[in-house]
């Protein structure tokens, strides 16, 4: 897939993907979802809102091309961390999914009052999820531009 | 010798011209009849003059330039000159001839000779007069008149002496020295003496010294010509005392100088003793003014307080300092509501200078009302008022004991039983709140038992909130329909309680309100609870939303896992197996989410507007058709009539509504030929619901009450797919609505759901029959929508 990928997108392409998932079940499908689709960029995944917190924001460690945010997490919870994400320079601009079990209205509606980039609920189907998975990589990682980040 | 005799024939004429304009004006012969009455030398005289001037007719001319000159050119300048002349006349006496004249002539009308001739001292004038103008006929007629007007003055003389001494008025005449010339009978009489006694004595005699020494100068003012009228004291020759009424003036002759004084005498003494006796009863008020029992008042006509007794400061609770210097503004201690009481009280005070006594309140010092009788008289001749106050608040209280009695008495045992069987805590109160009537939930719901609270203010039980005056004002309608308010047990516990006010019309037309309460402590505790239960459910909502599906996923993504990366290892059995694993999962997500929307039915805010059911339920089928996997027979939907489907809901709920039964009704007509869907709605006749027909399986109606239920299902799943909560969700829909959703069907025969929302919602733009000629109603329908 990454040799097929437009010029312009190598950048983004190389950068790392952030997971932030409590559940073991859902990280192993995430991940393999990923995989089957192609996508070879590193996973890095976080088990709670405060280890993302600590990883985004510590300058040693490259910014990821997308955050997969769950919104039910341990520490904190998913949309306290795409809060203080959008009021840090850092993350501020950072594309975030809002990878999640639930559609209830106030989610989606809350998530997206924050900032988020998309909502995305997570089939409980495996194959439907594959496709959701793959979908998304292509996206985020392939056909969206993301602004320069100098830093 | 003949009266026409006594003029000279060139006297004739002038006689005839002043003659001529008496007879213009009145009828002077008349004149002289009644002011010598039977007397034939004036008879005599008219009678002469009139003939005289009859038979001349040369001076008929002159007679009507005369005429003409007094009615049309002269006289009005005259007139106020004549008027005031003839008080001073009535008075004084009047020589000028020339003005008497005109004053008969023009003012003298019959009613003011029968005045004149009815009181003596004037008709004593009169004749005076007369005798002035008889001197100037004798002027005119020369010496052939003499001899008879001398006669006729002693006649004349004669007669007004007579008059003056039989006058019911005292007469008293003297000469420039104060010395009596003249006294009548009449004042002779009052001051004991006789009329000879009268003429020997100095009037002083008959006086008290102070008044004695005032003669002199009195003498000055009449010789400037001045009268005067004032009350005096007398003393009898018996030393007893009197009081006389004294109108004098001065007195001139024929030369027009001062000639003495003639005083008229007026006793007054029983006027006198009158106003005594009245001043003894103001001494008799005062008293009952300070008796305490009366409030009394002198108020100015502005409503500053002049004096106000002790009783007064009883009442309203001020002191008479603070009444007297201004700090308290008497009209304010008066409520609102008697204002326009006070004004009709003022103006019957204007106008009779009293005013009829009547309730009112004051407000006291401290706040509270005083009910009082007032009532008001303006003091004589001034512009002060005495207001006197009874307080009233004993009587009133003795008067709602009897009413209360009364009451209680005369209220029929229906209504009585009726109150206690009422399930409610009835209190029934008058207008300020006072209780009149409670039943024995009262009693129960309070703790207080029925003595303790009759009579009392009902604020005792429901502090604060009450709004009786407009329940009472409101004739008929039960108004502040539920009122949440907190009553106040004996015991001091407070308890939440629900409050209807209504007016209660009396038989005496007194309007009461009944006031019902419950006690709503057990509604608060489930309201409580169904708050708490909510909140709950919300929680577990969420977390069913979230945390549920995630095994789910699990499942049935390792079971897929196992598929594809050990396919090679599972024989047909195997993987039969783990797809069963997958489909199990995702009947269970399935499940899941059917709840969730069952829990968003019930939580959902309702927002209602207008809706056209069959506009509506064509979208949700073109959308459930599109999503139909299995298309192998074709479906339709029909709405049957002419008219749009309308009616008042929540577009999104009811959506879901149609997305449920529409649904179904694909469901389970899929194995027909043809799926045939007919949607309408009922007459109003049988209760203006809707229904949607489907030509499907159907029911056994011994199951139609599971229908409803959530996860309850008629047929297997293997037969139709399904989560069991759609119809489930449709009932908690329409009950959302206020509404009803029943099922009516056998087997193989299809099956009918009806579902009706309330006639409020359905009709609310006002059209309550549905009528089935189609199109006016059908226009006003869409236009307002």
């Amino acid at each position: 897939m990454n040799t097929s990928a437009p010029p312009g997108a190598a950048a983004v392409a190389t950068r790392a993907l952030l997971l932030v998932e409590d559940n073991e079940s859902d990280e192993i499908l995430t991940v393999r979802a990923f995989s089957k689709s192609g996508i070879a960029n590193e996973i890095v995944v976080k088990r709670d809102g405060a280890e993302a917190l600590e990883y985004l924001f510590n300058p040693a460690n490259p910014i990821p091309a997308v955050v997969l945010l769950d919104l039910n997490l341990p520490k904190i919870d998913g949309l306290e961390v795409l809060r203080e994400m959008r009021a840090n320079a850092r993350t501020k601009v950072l594309p975030v999914v809002i990878l999640t079990s639930s559609k209830q209205d106030e989610d989606v509606i809350r998530s997206y009052s924050l900032g988020a980039n998309a909502y995305v609920r997570k089939p409980v189907d495996f194959t439907a999820f594959m496709d959701a998975a793959r979908t998304l990589g292509l996206f985020w990682l392939l056909l969206n531009e993301l602004p320069r980040q100098d830093d | 010798m003949s009266p026409s005799d006594w003029f000279k024939p060139d006297d004739k004429a002038a006689l005839t011209d002043l003659f001529a304009v008496y007879d213009t004006h009145v009828n002077f012969a008349e004149v002289l009849r009644l002011a010598a009455i039977e007397d034939p030398a004036f008879a005599e005289v008219a009678a002469a003059m009139r003939a005289a001037w009859k038979s001349d007719t040369t001076a008929r001319d002159k007679r009507e330039v005369l005429r003409r000159a007094m009615t049309e050119g002269e006289w009005p300048a005259y007139e106020s000159e004549i008027k005031g002349e003839a008080v001073a006349y009535a008075t004084h006496g009047v020589r000028d001839w020339q003005l008497l004249t005109r004053i008969v002539a023009r003012e003298l009308t019959p009613h003011i000779v029968t005045k004149f001739v009815s009181e003596p001292l004037r008709l004593a004038n009169v004749l005076l007069a007369l005798h002035g103008f008889l001197d100037r006929v004798n002027l005119t007629l020369g010496n052939a008149y003499v001899a008879r007007r001398e006669s006729m003055i002693h006649e004349v003389e004669q007669r007004s002496r007579r008059m003056i001494e039989s006058a019911s008025v005292g007469l008293w005449v003297c000469d420039p020295t104060g010395k009596t010339t003249f006294m009548n009978q009449h004042l002779a009489n009052m001051l004991g003496i006789t009329t000879e006694e009268g003429l020997s004595t100095p009037i002083g005699k008959f006086m008290e010294k102070r008044d004695r020494d005032e003669l002199a100068p009195k003498m000055e003012d009449r010789k400037r010509g001045r009268g005067e009228s004032y009350e005096q004291k007398y003393i009898r020759k018996d030393k007893s005392t009197g009081w006389a009424l004294l109108e004098t003036g001065p007195l001139t002759n024929a030369e027009g100088k001062f000639d003495g004084v003639i005083t008229m005498v007026t006793d007054i003494t029983a006027r006198k003793e009158a106003e005594e006796r009245l001043h003894r009863s103001e001494a008799r008020y005062r008293r009952l003014a300070d008796s305490g029992l009366i409030g009394v008042i002198t108020l100015s006509q502005t409503g500053a307080v002049l004096d106000a007794n002790a009783a007064i400061t009883k009442i309203v609770g001020y002191t008479r300092e603070e009444l007297t210097n201004g700090s308290v503004h008497w009209p304010s201690l008066t409520p609102p509501e008697y204002n326009t009481l006070d004004l009709h009280a003022a103006e019957q005070l204007r106008v009779t200078s009293t005013s009829t006594t009547r309730e009112k309140e004051y407000i006291r010092k401290d706040g509270t009302r005083v009910p009082v009788l007032v009532g008001v008289a303006r003091l004589e001749n001034t512009d002060e008022y005495v207001q006197f106050v009874l307080d009233l608040t004993e009587r009133k209280r003795a008067e709602e004991q009897v009413a209360r009695l009364r009451l209680q008495h005369a209220h029929d045992a229906k209504f009585r039983a009726l109150l206690e069987a009422a399930p409610d805590a009835m209190v029934i109160v008058d207008e300020r709140g006072i209780i009149e009537i409670v039943n024995a939930q009262t009693e129960n719901l309070f703790g207080h038992v029925r003595d303790e609270l009759l009579g009392k203010g009902i604020d005792m039980l429901i502090p604060e909130g009450l709004q009786l005056k407009e329940a009472a004002a409101a004739a008929t309608a039960t108004i502040g329909g539920n009122l949440d308010l907190i009553g106040r047990r004996k015991d001091g516990r407070e308890i939440p309680i629900d409050v209807s006010l209504g007016p209660l019309q009396m038989e005496d037309g007194r309007v009461l309100v009944s006031t019902s309460i419950r006690d709503i402590t057990d509604r608060r505790r489930i309201e409580m609870a169904l708050r708490l239960a909510n909140h709950e459910l919300e929680a577990f909502s969420y977390s069913v939303a979230h945390d549920l599906r995630a095994p789910l996923r699990g499942m049935n993504g390792f079971a897929k896992i196992l598929l594809e990366d050990y396919a090679d290892k599972l024989d047909a059995q195997g993987a039969r197996h783990l797809e069963q694993i997958c489909a199990n999962a995702m009947r269970m997500a399935e499940l899941i989410d059917a709840l969730l929307a069952l829990a968003q039915v019930t939580r959902s805010q309702i927002h209602v507007k207008p809706v056209d059911l069959a506009v509506l339920a064509k979208t949700v089928f073109q959308d459930l058709e599109e999503q139909r996997l299995t298309r192998e027979s074709p479906a339709e939907l029909i709405v049957l009539g002419s008219m749009p489907l309308e009616c008042e809901v929540d577009e999104a709920l009811v959506r879901t509504l149609l997305d449920n039964l529409l649904g179904n009704a694909l469901k389970f007509t899929a194995k027909r030929a043809v799926s045939k869907i007919e949607m309408g709605r009922v007459s109003p006749a049988q209760g203006a619901a809707f229904f949607i027909r489907d030509n499907g399986a159907g029911f056994d109606m011994a199951h139609a009450k599971k229908l409803f239920e959530p996860f309850q299902r008629l047929h297997s799943a293997r037969e139709y797919a399904g989560t069991g909560i759609g119809l489930a969700t449709a009932r908690r829909i329409v009950e959302r609505h206020g509404g009803r959703i029943w099922a009516e069907s056998s087997p193989d025969k299809g099956a009918t759901f009806f579902f009706s929302f309330p006639a409020t919602r359905s009709f609310a733009r006002g059209k309550t029959e549905e009528t089935d000629s189609p199109d006016s109603t059908t226009k006003a329908m869409i236009t307002t929508a």
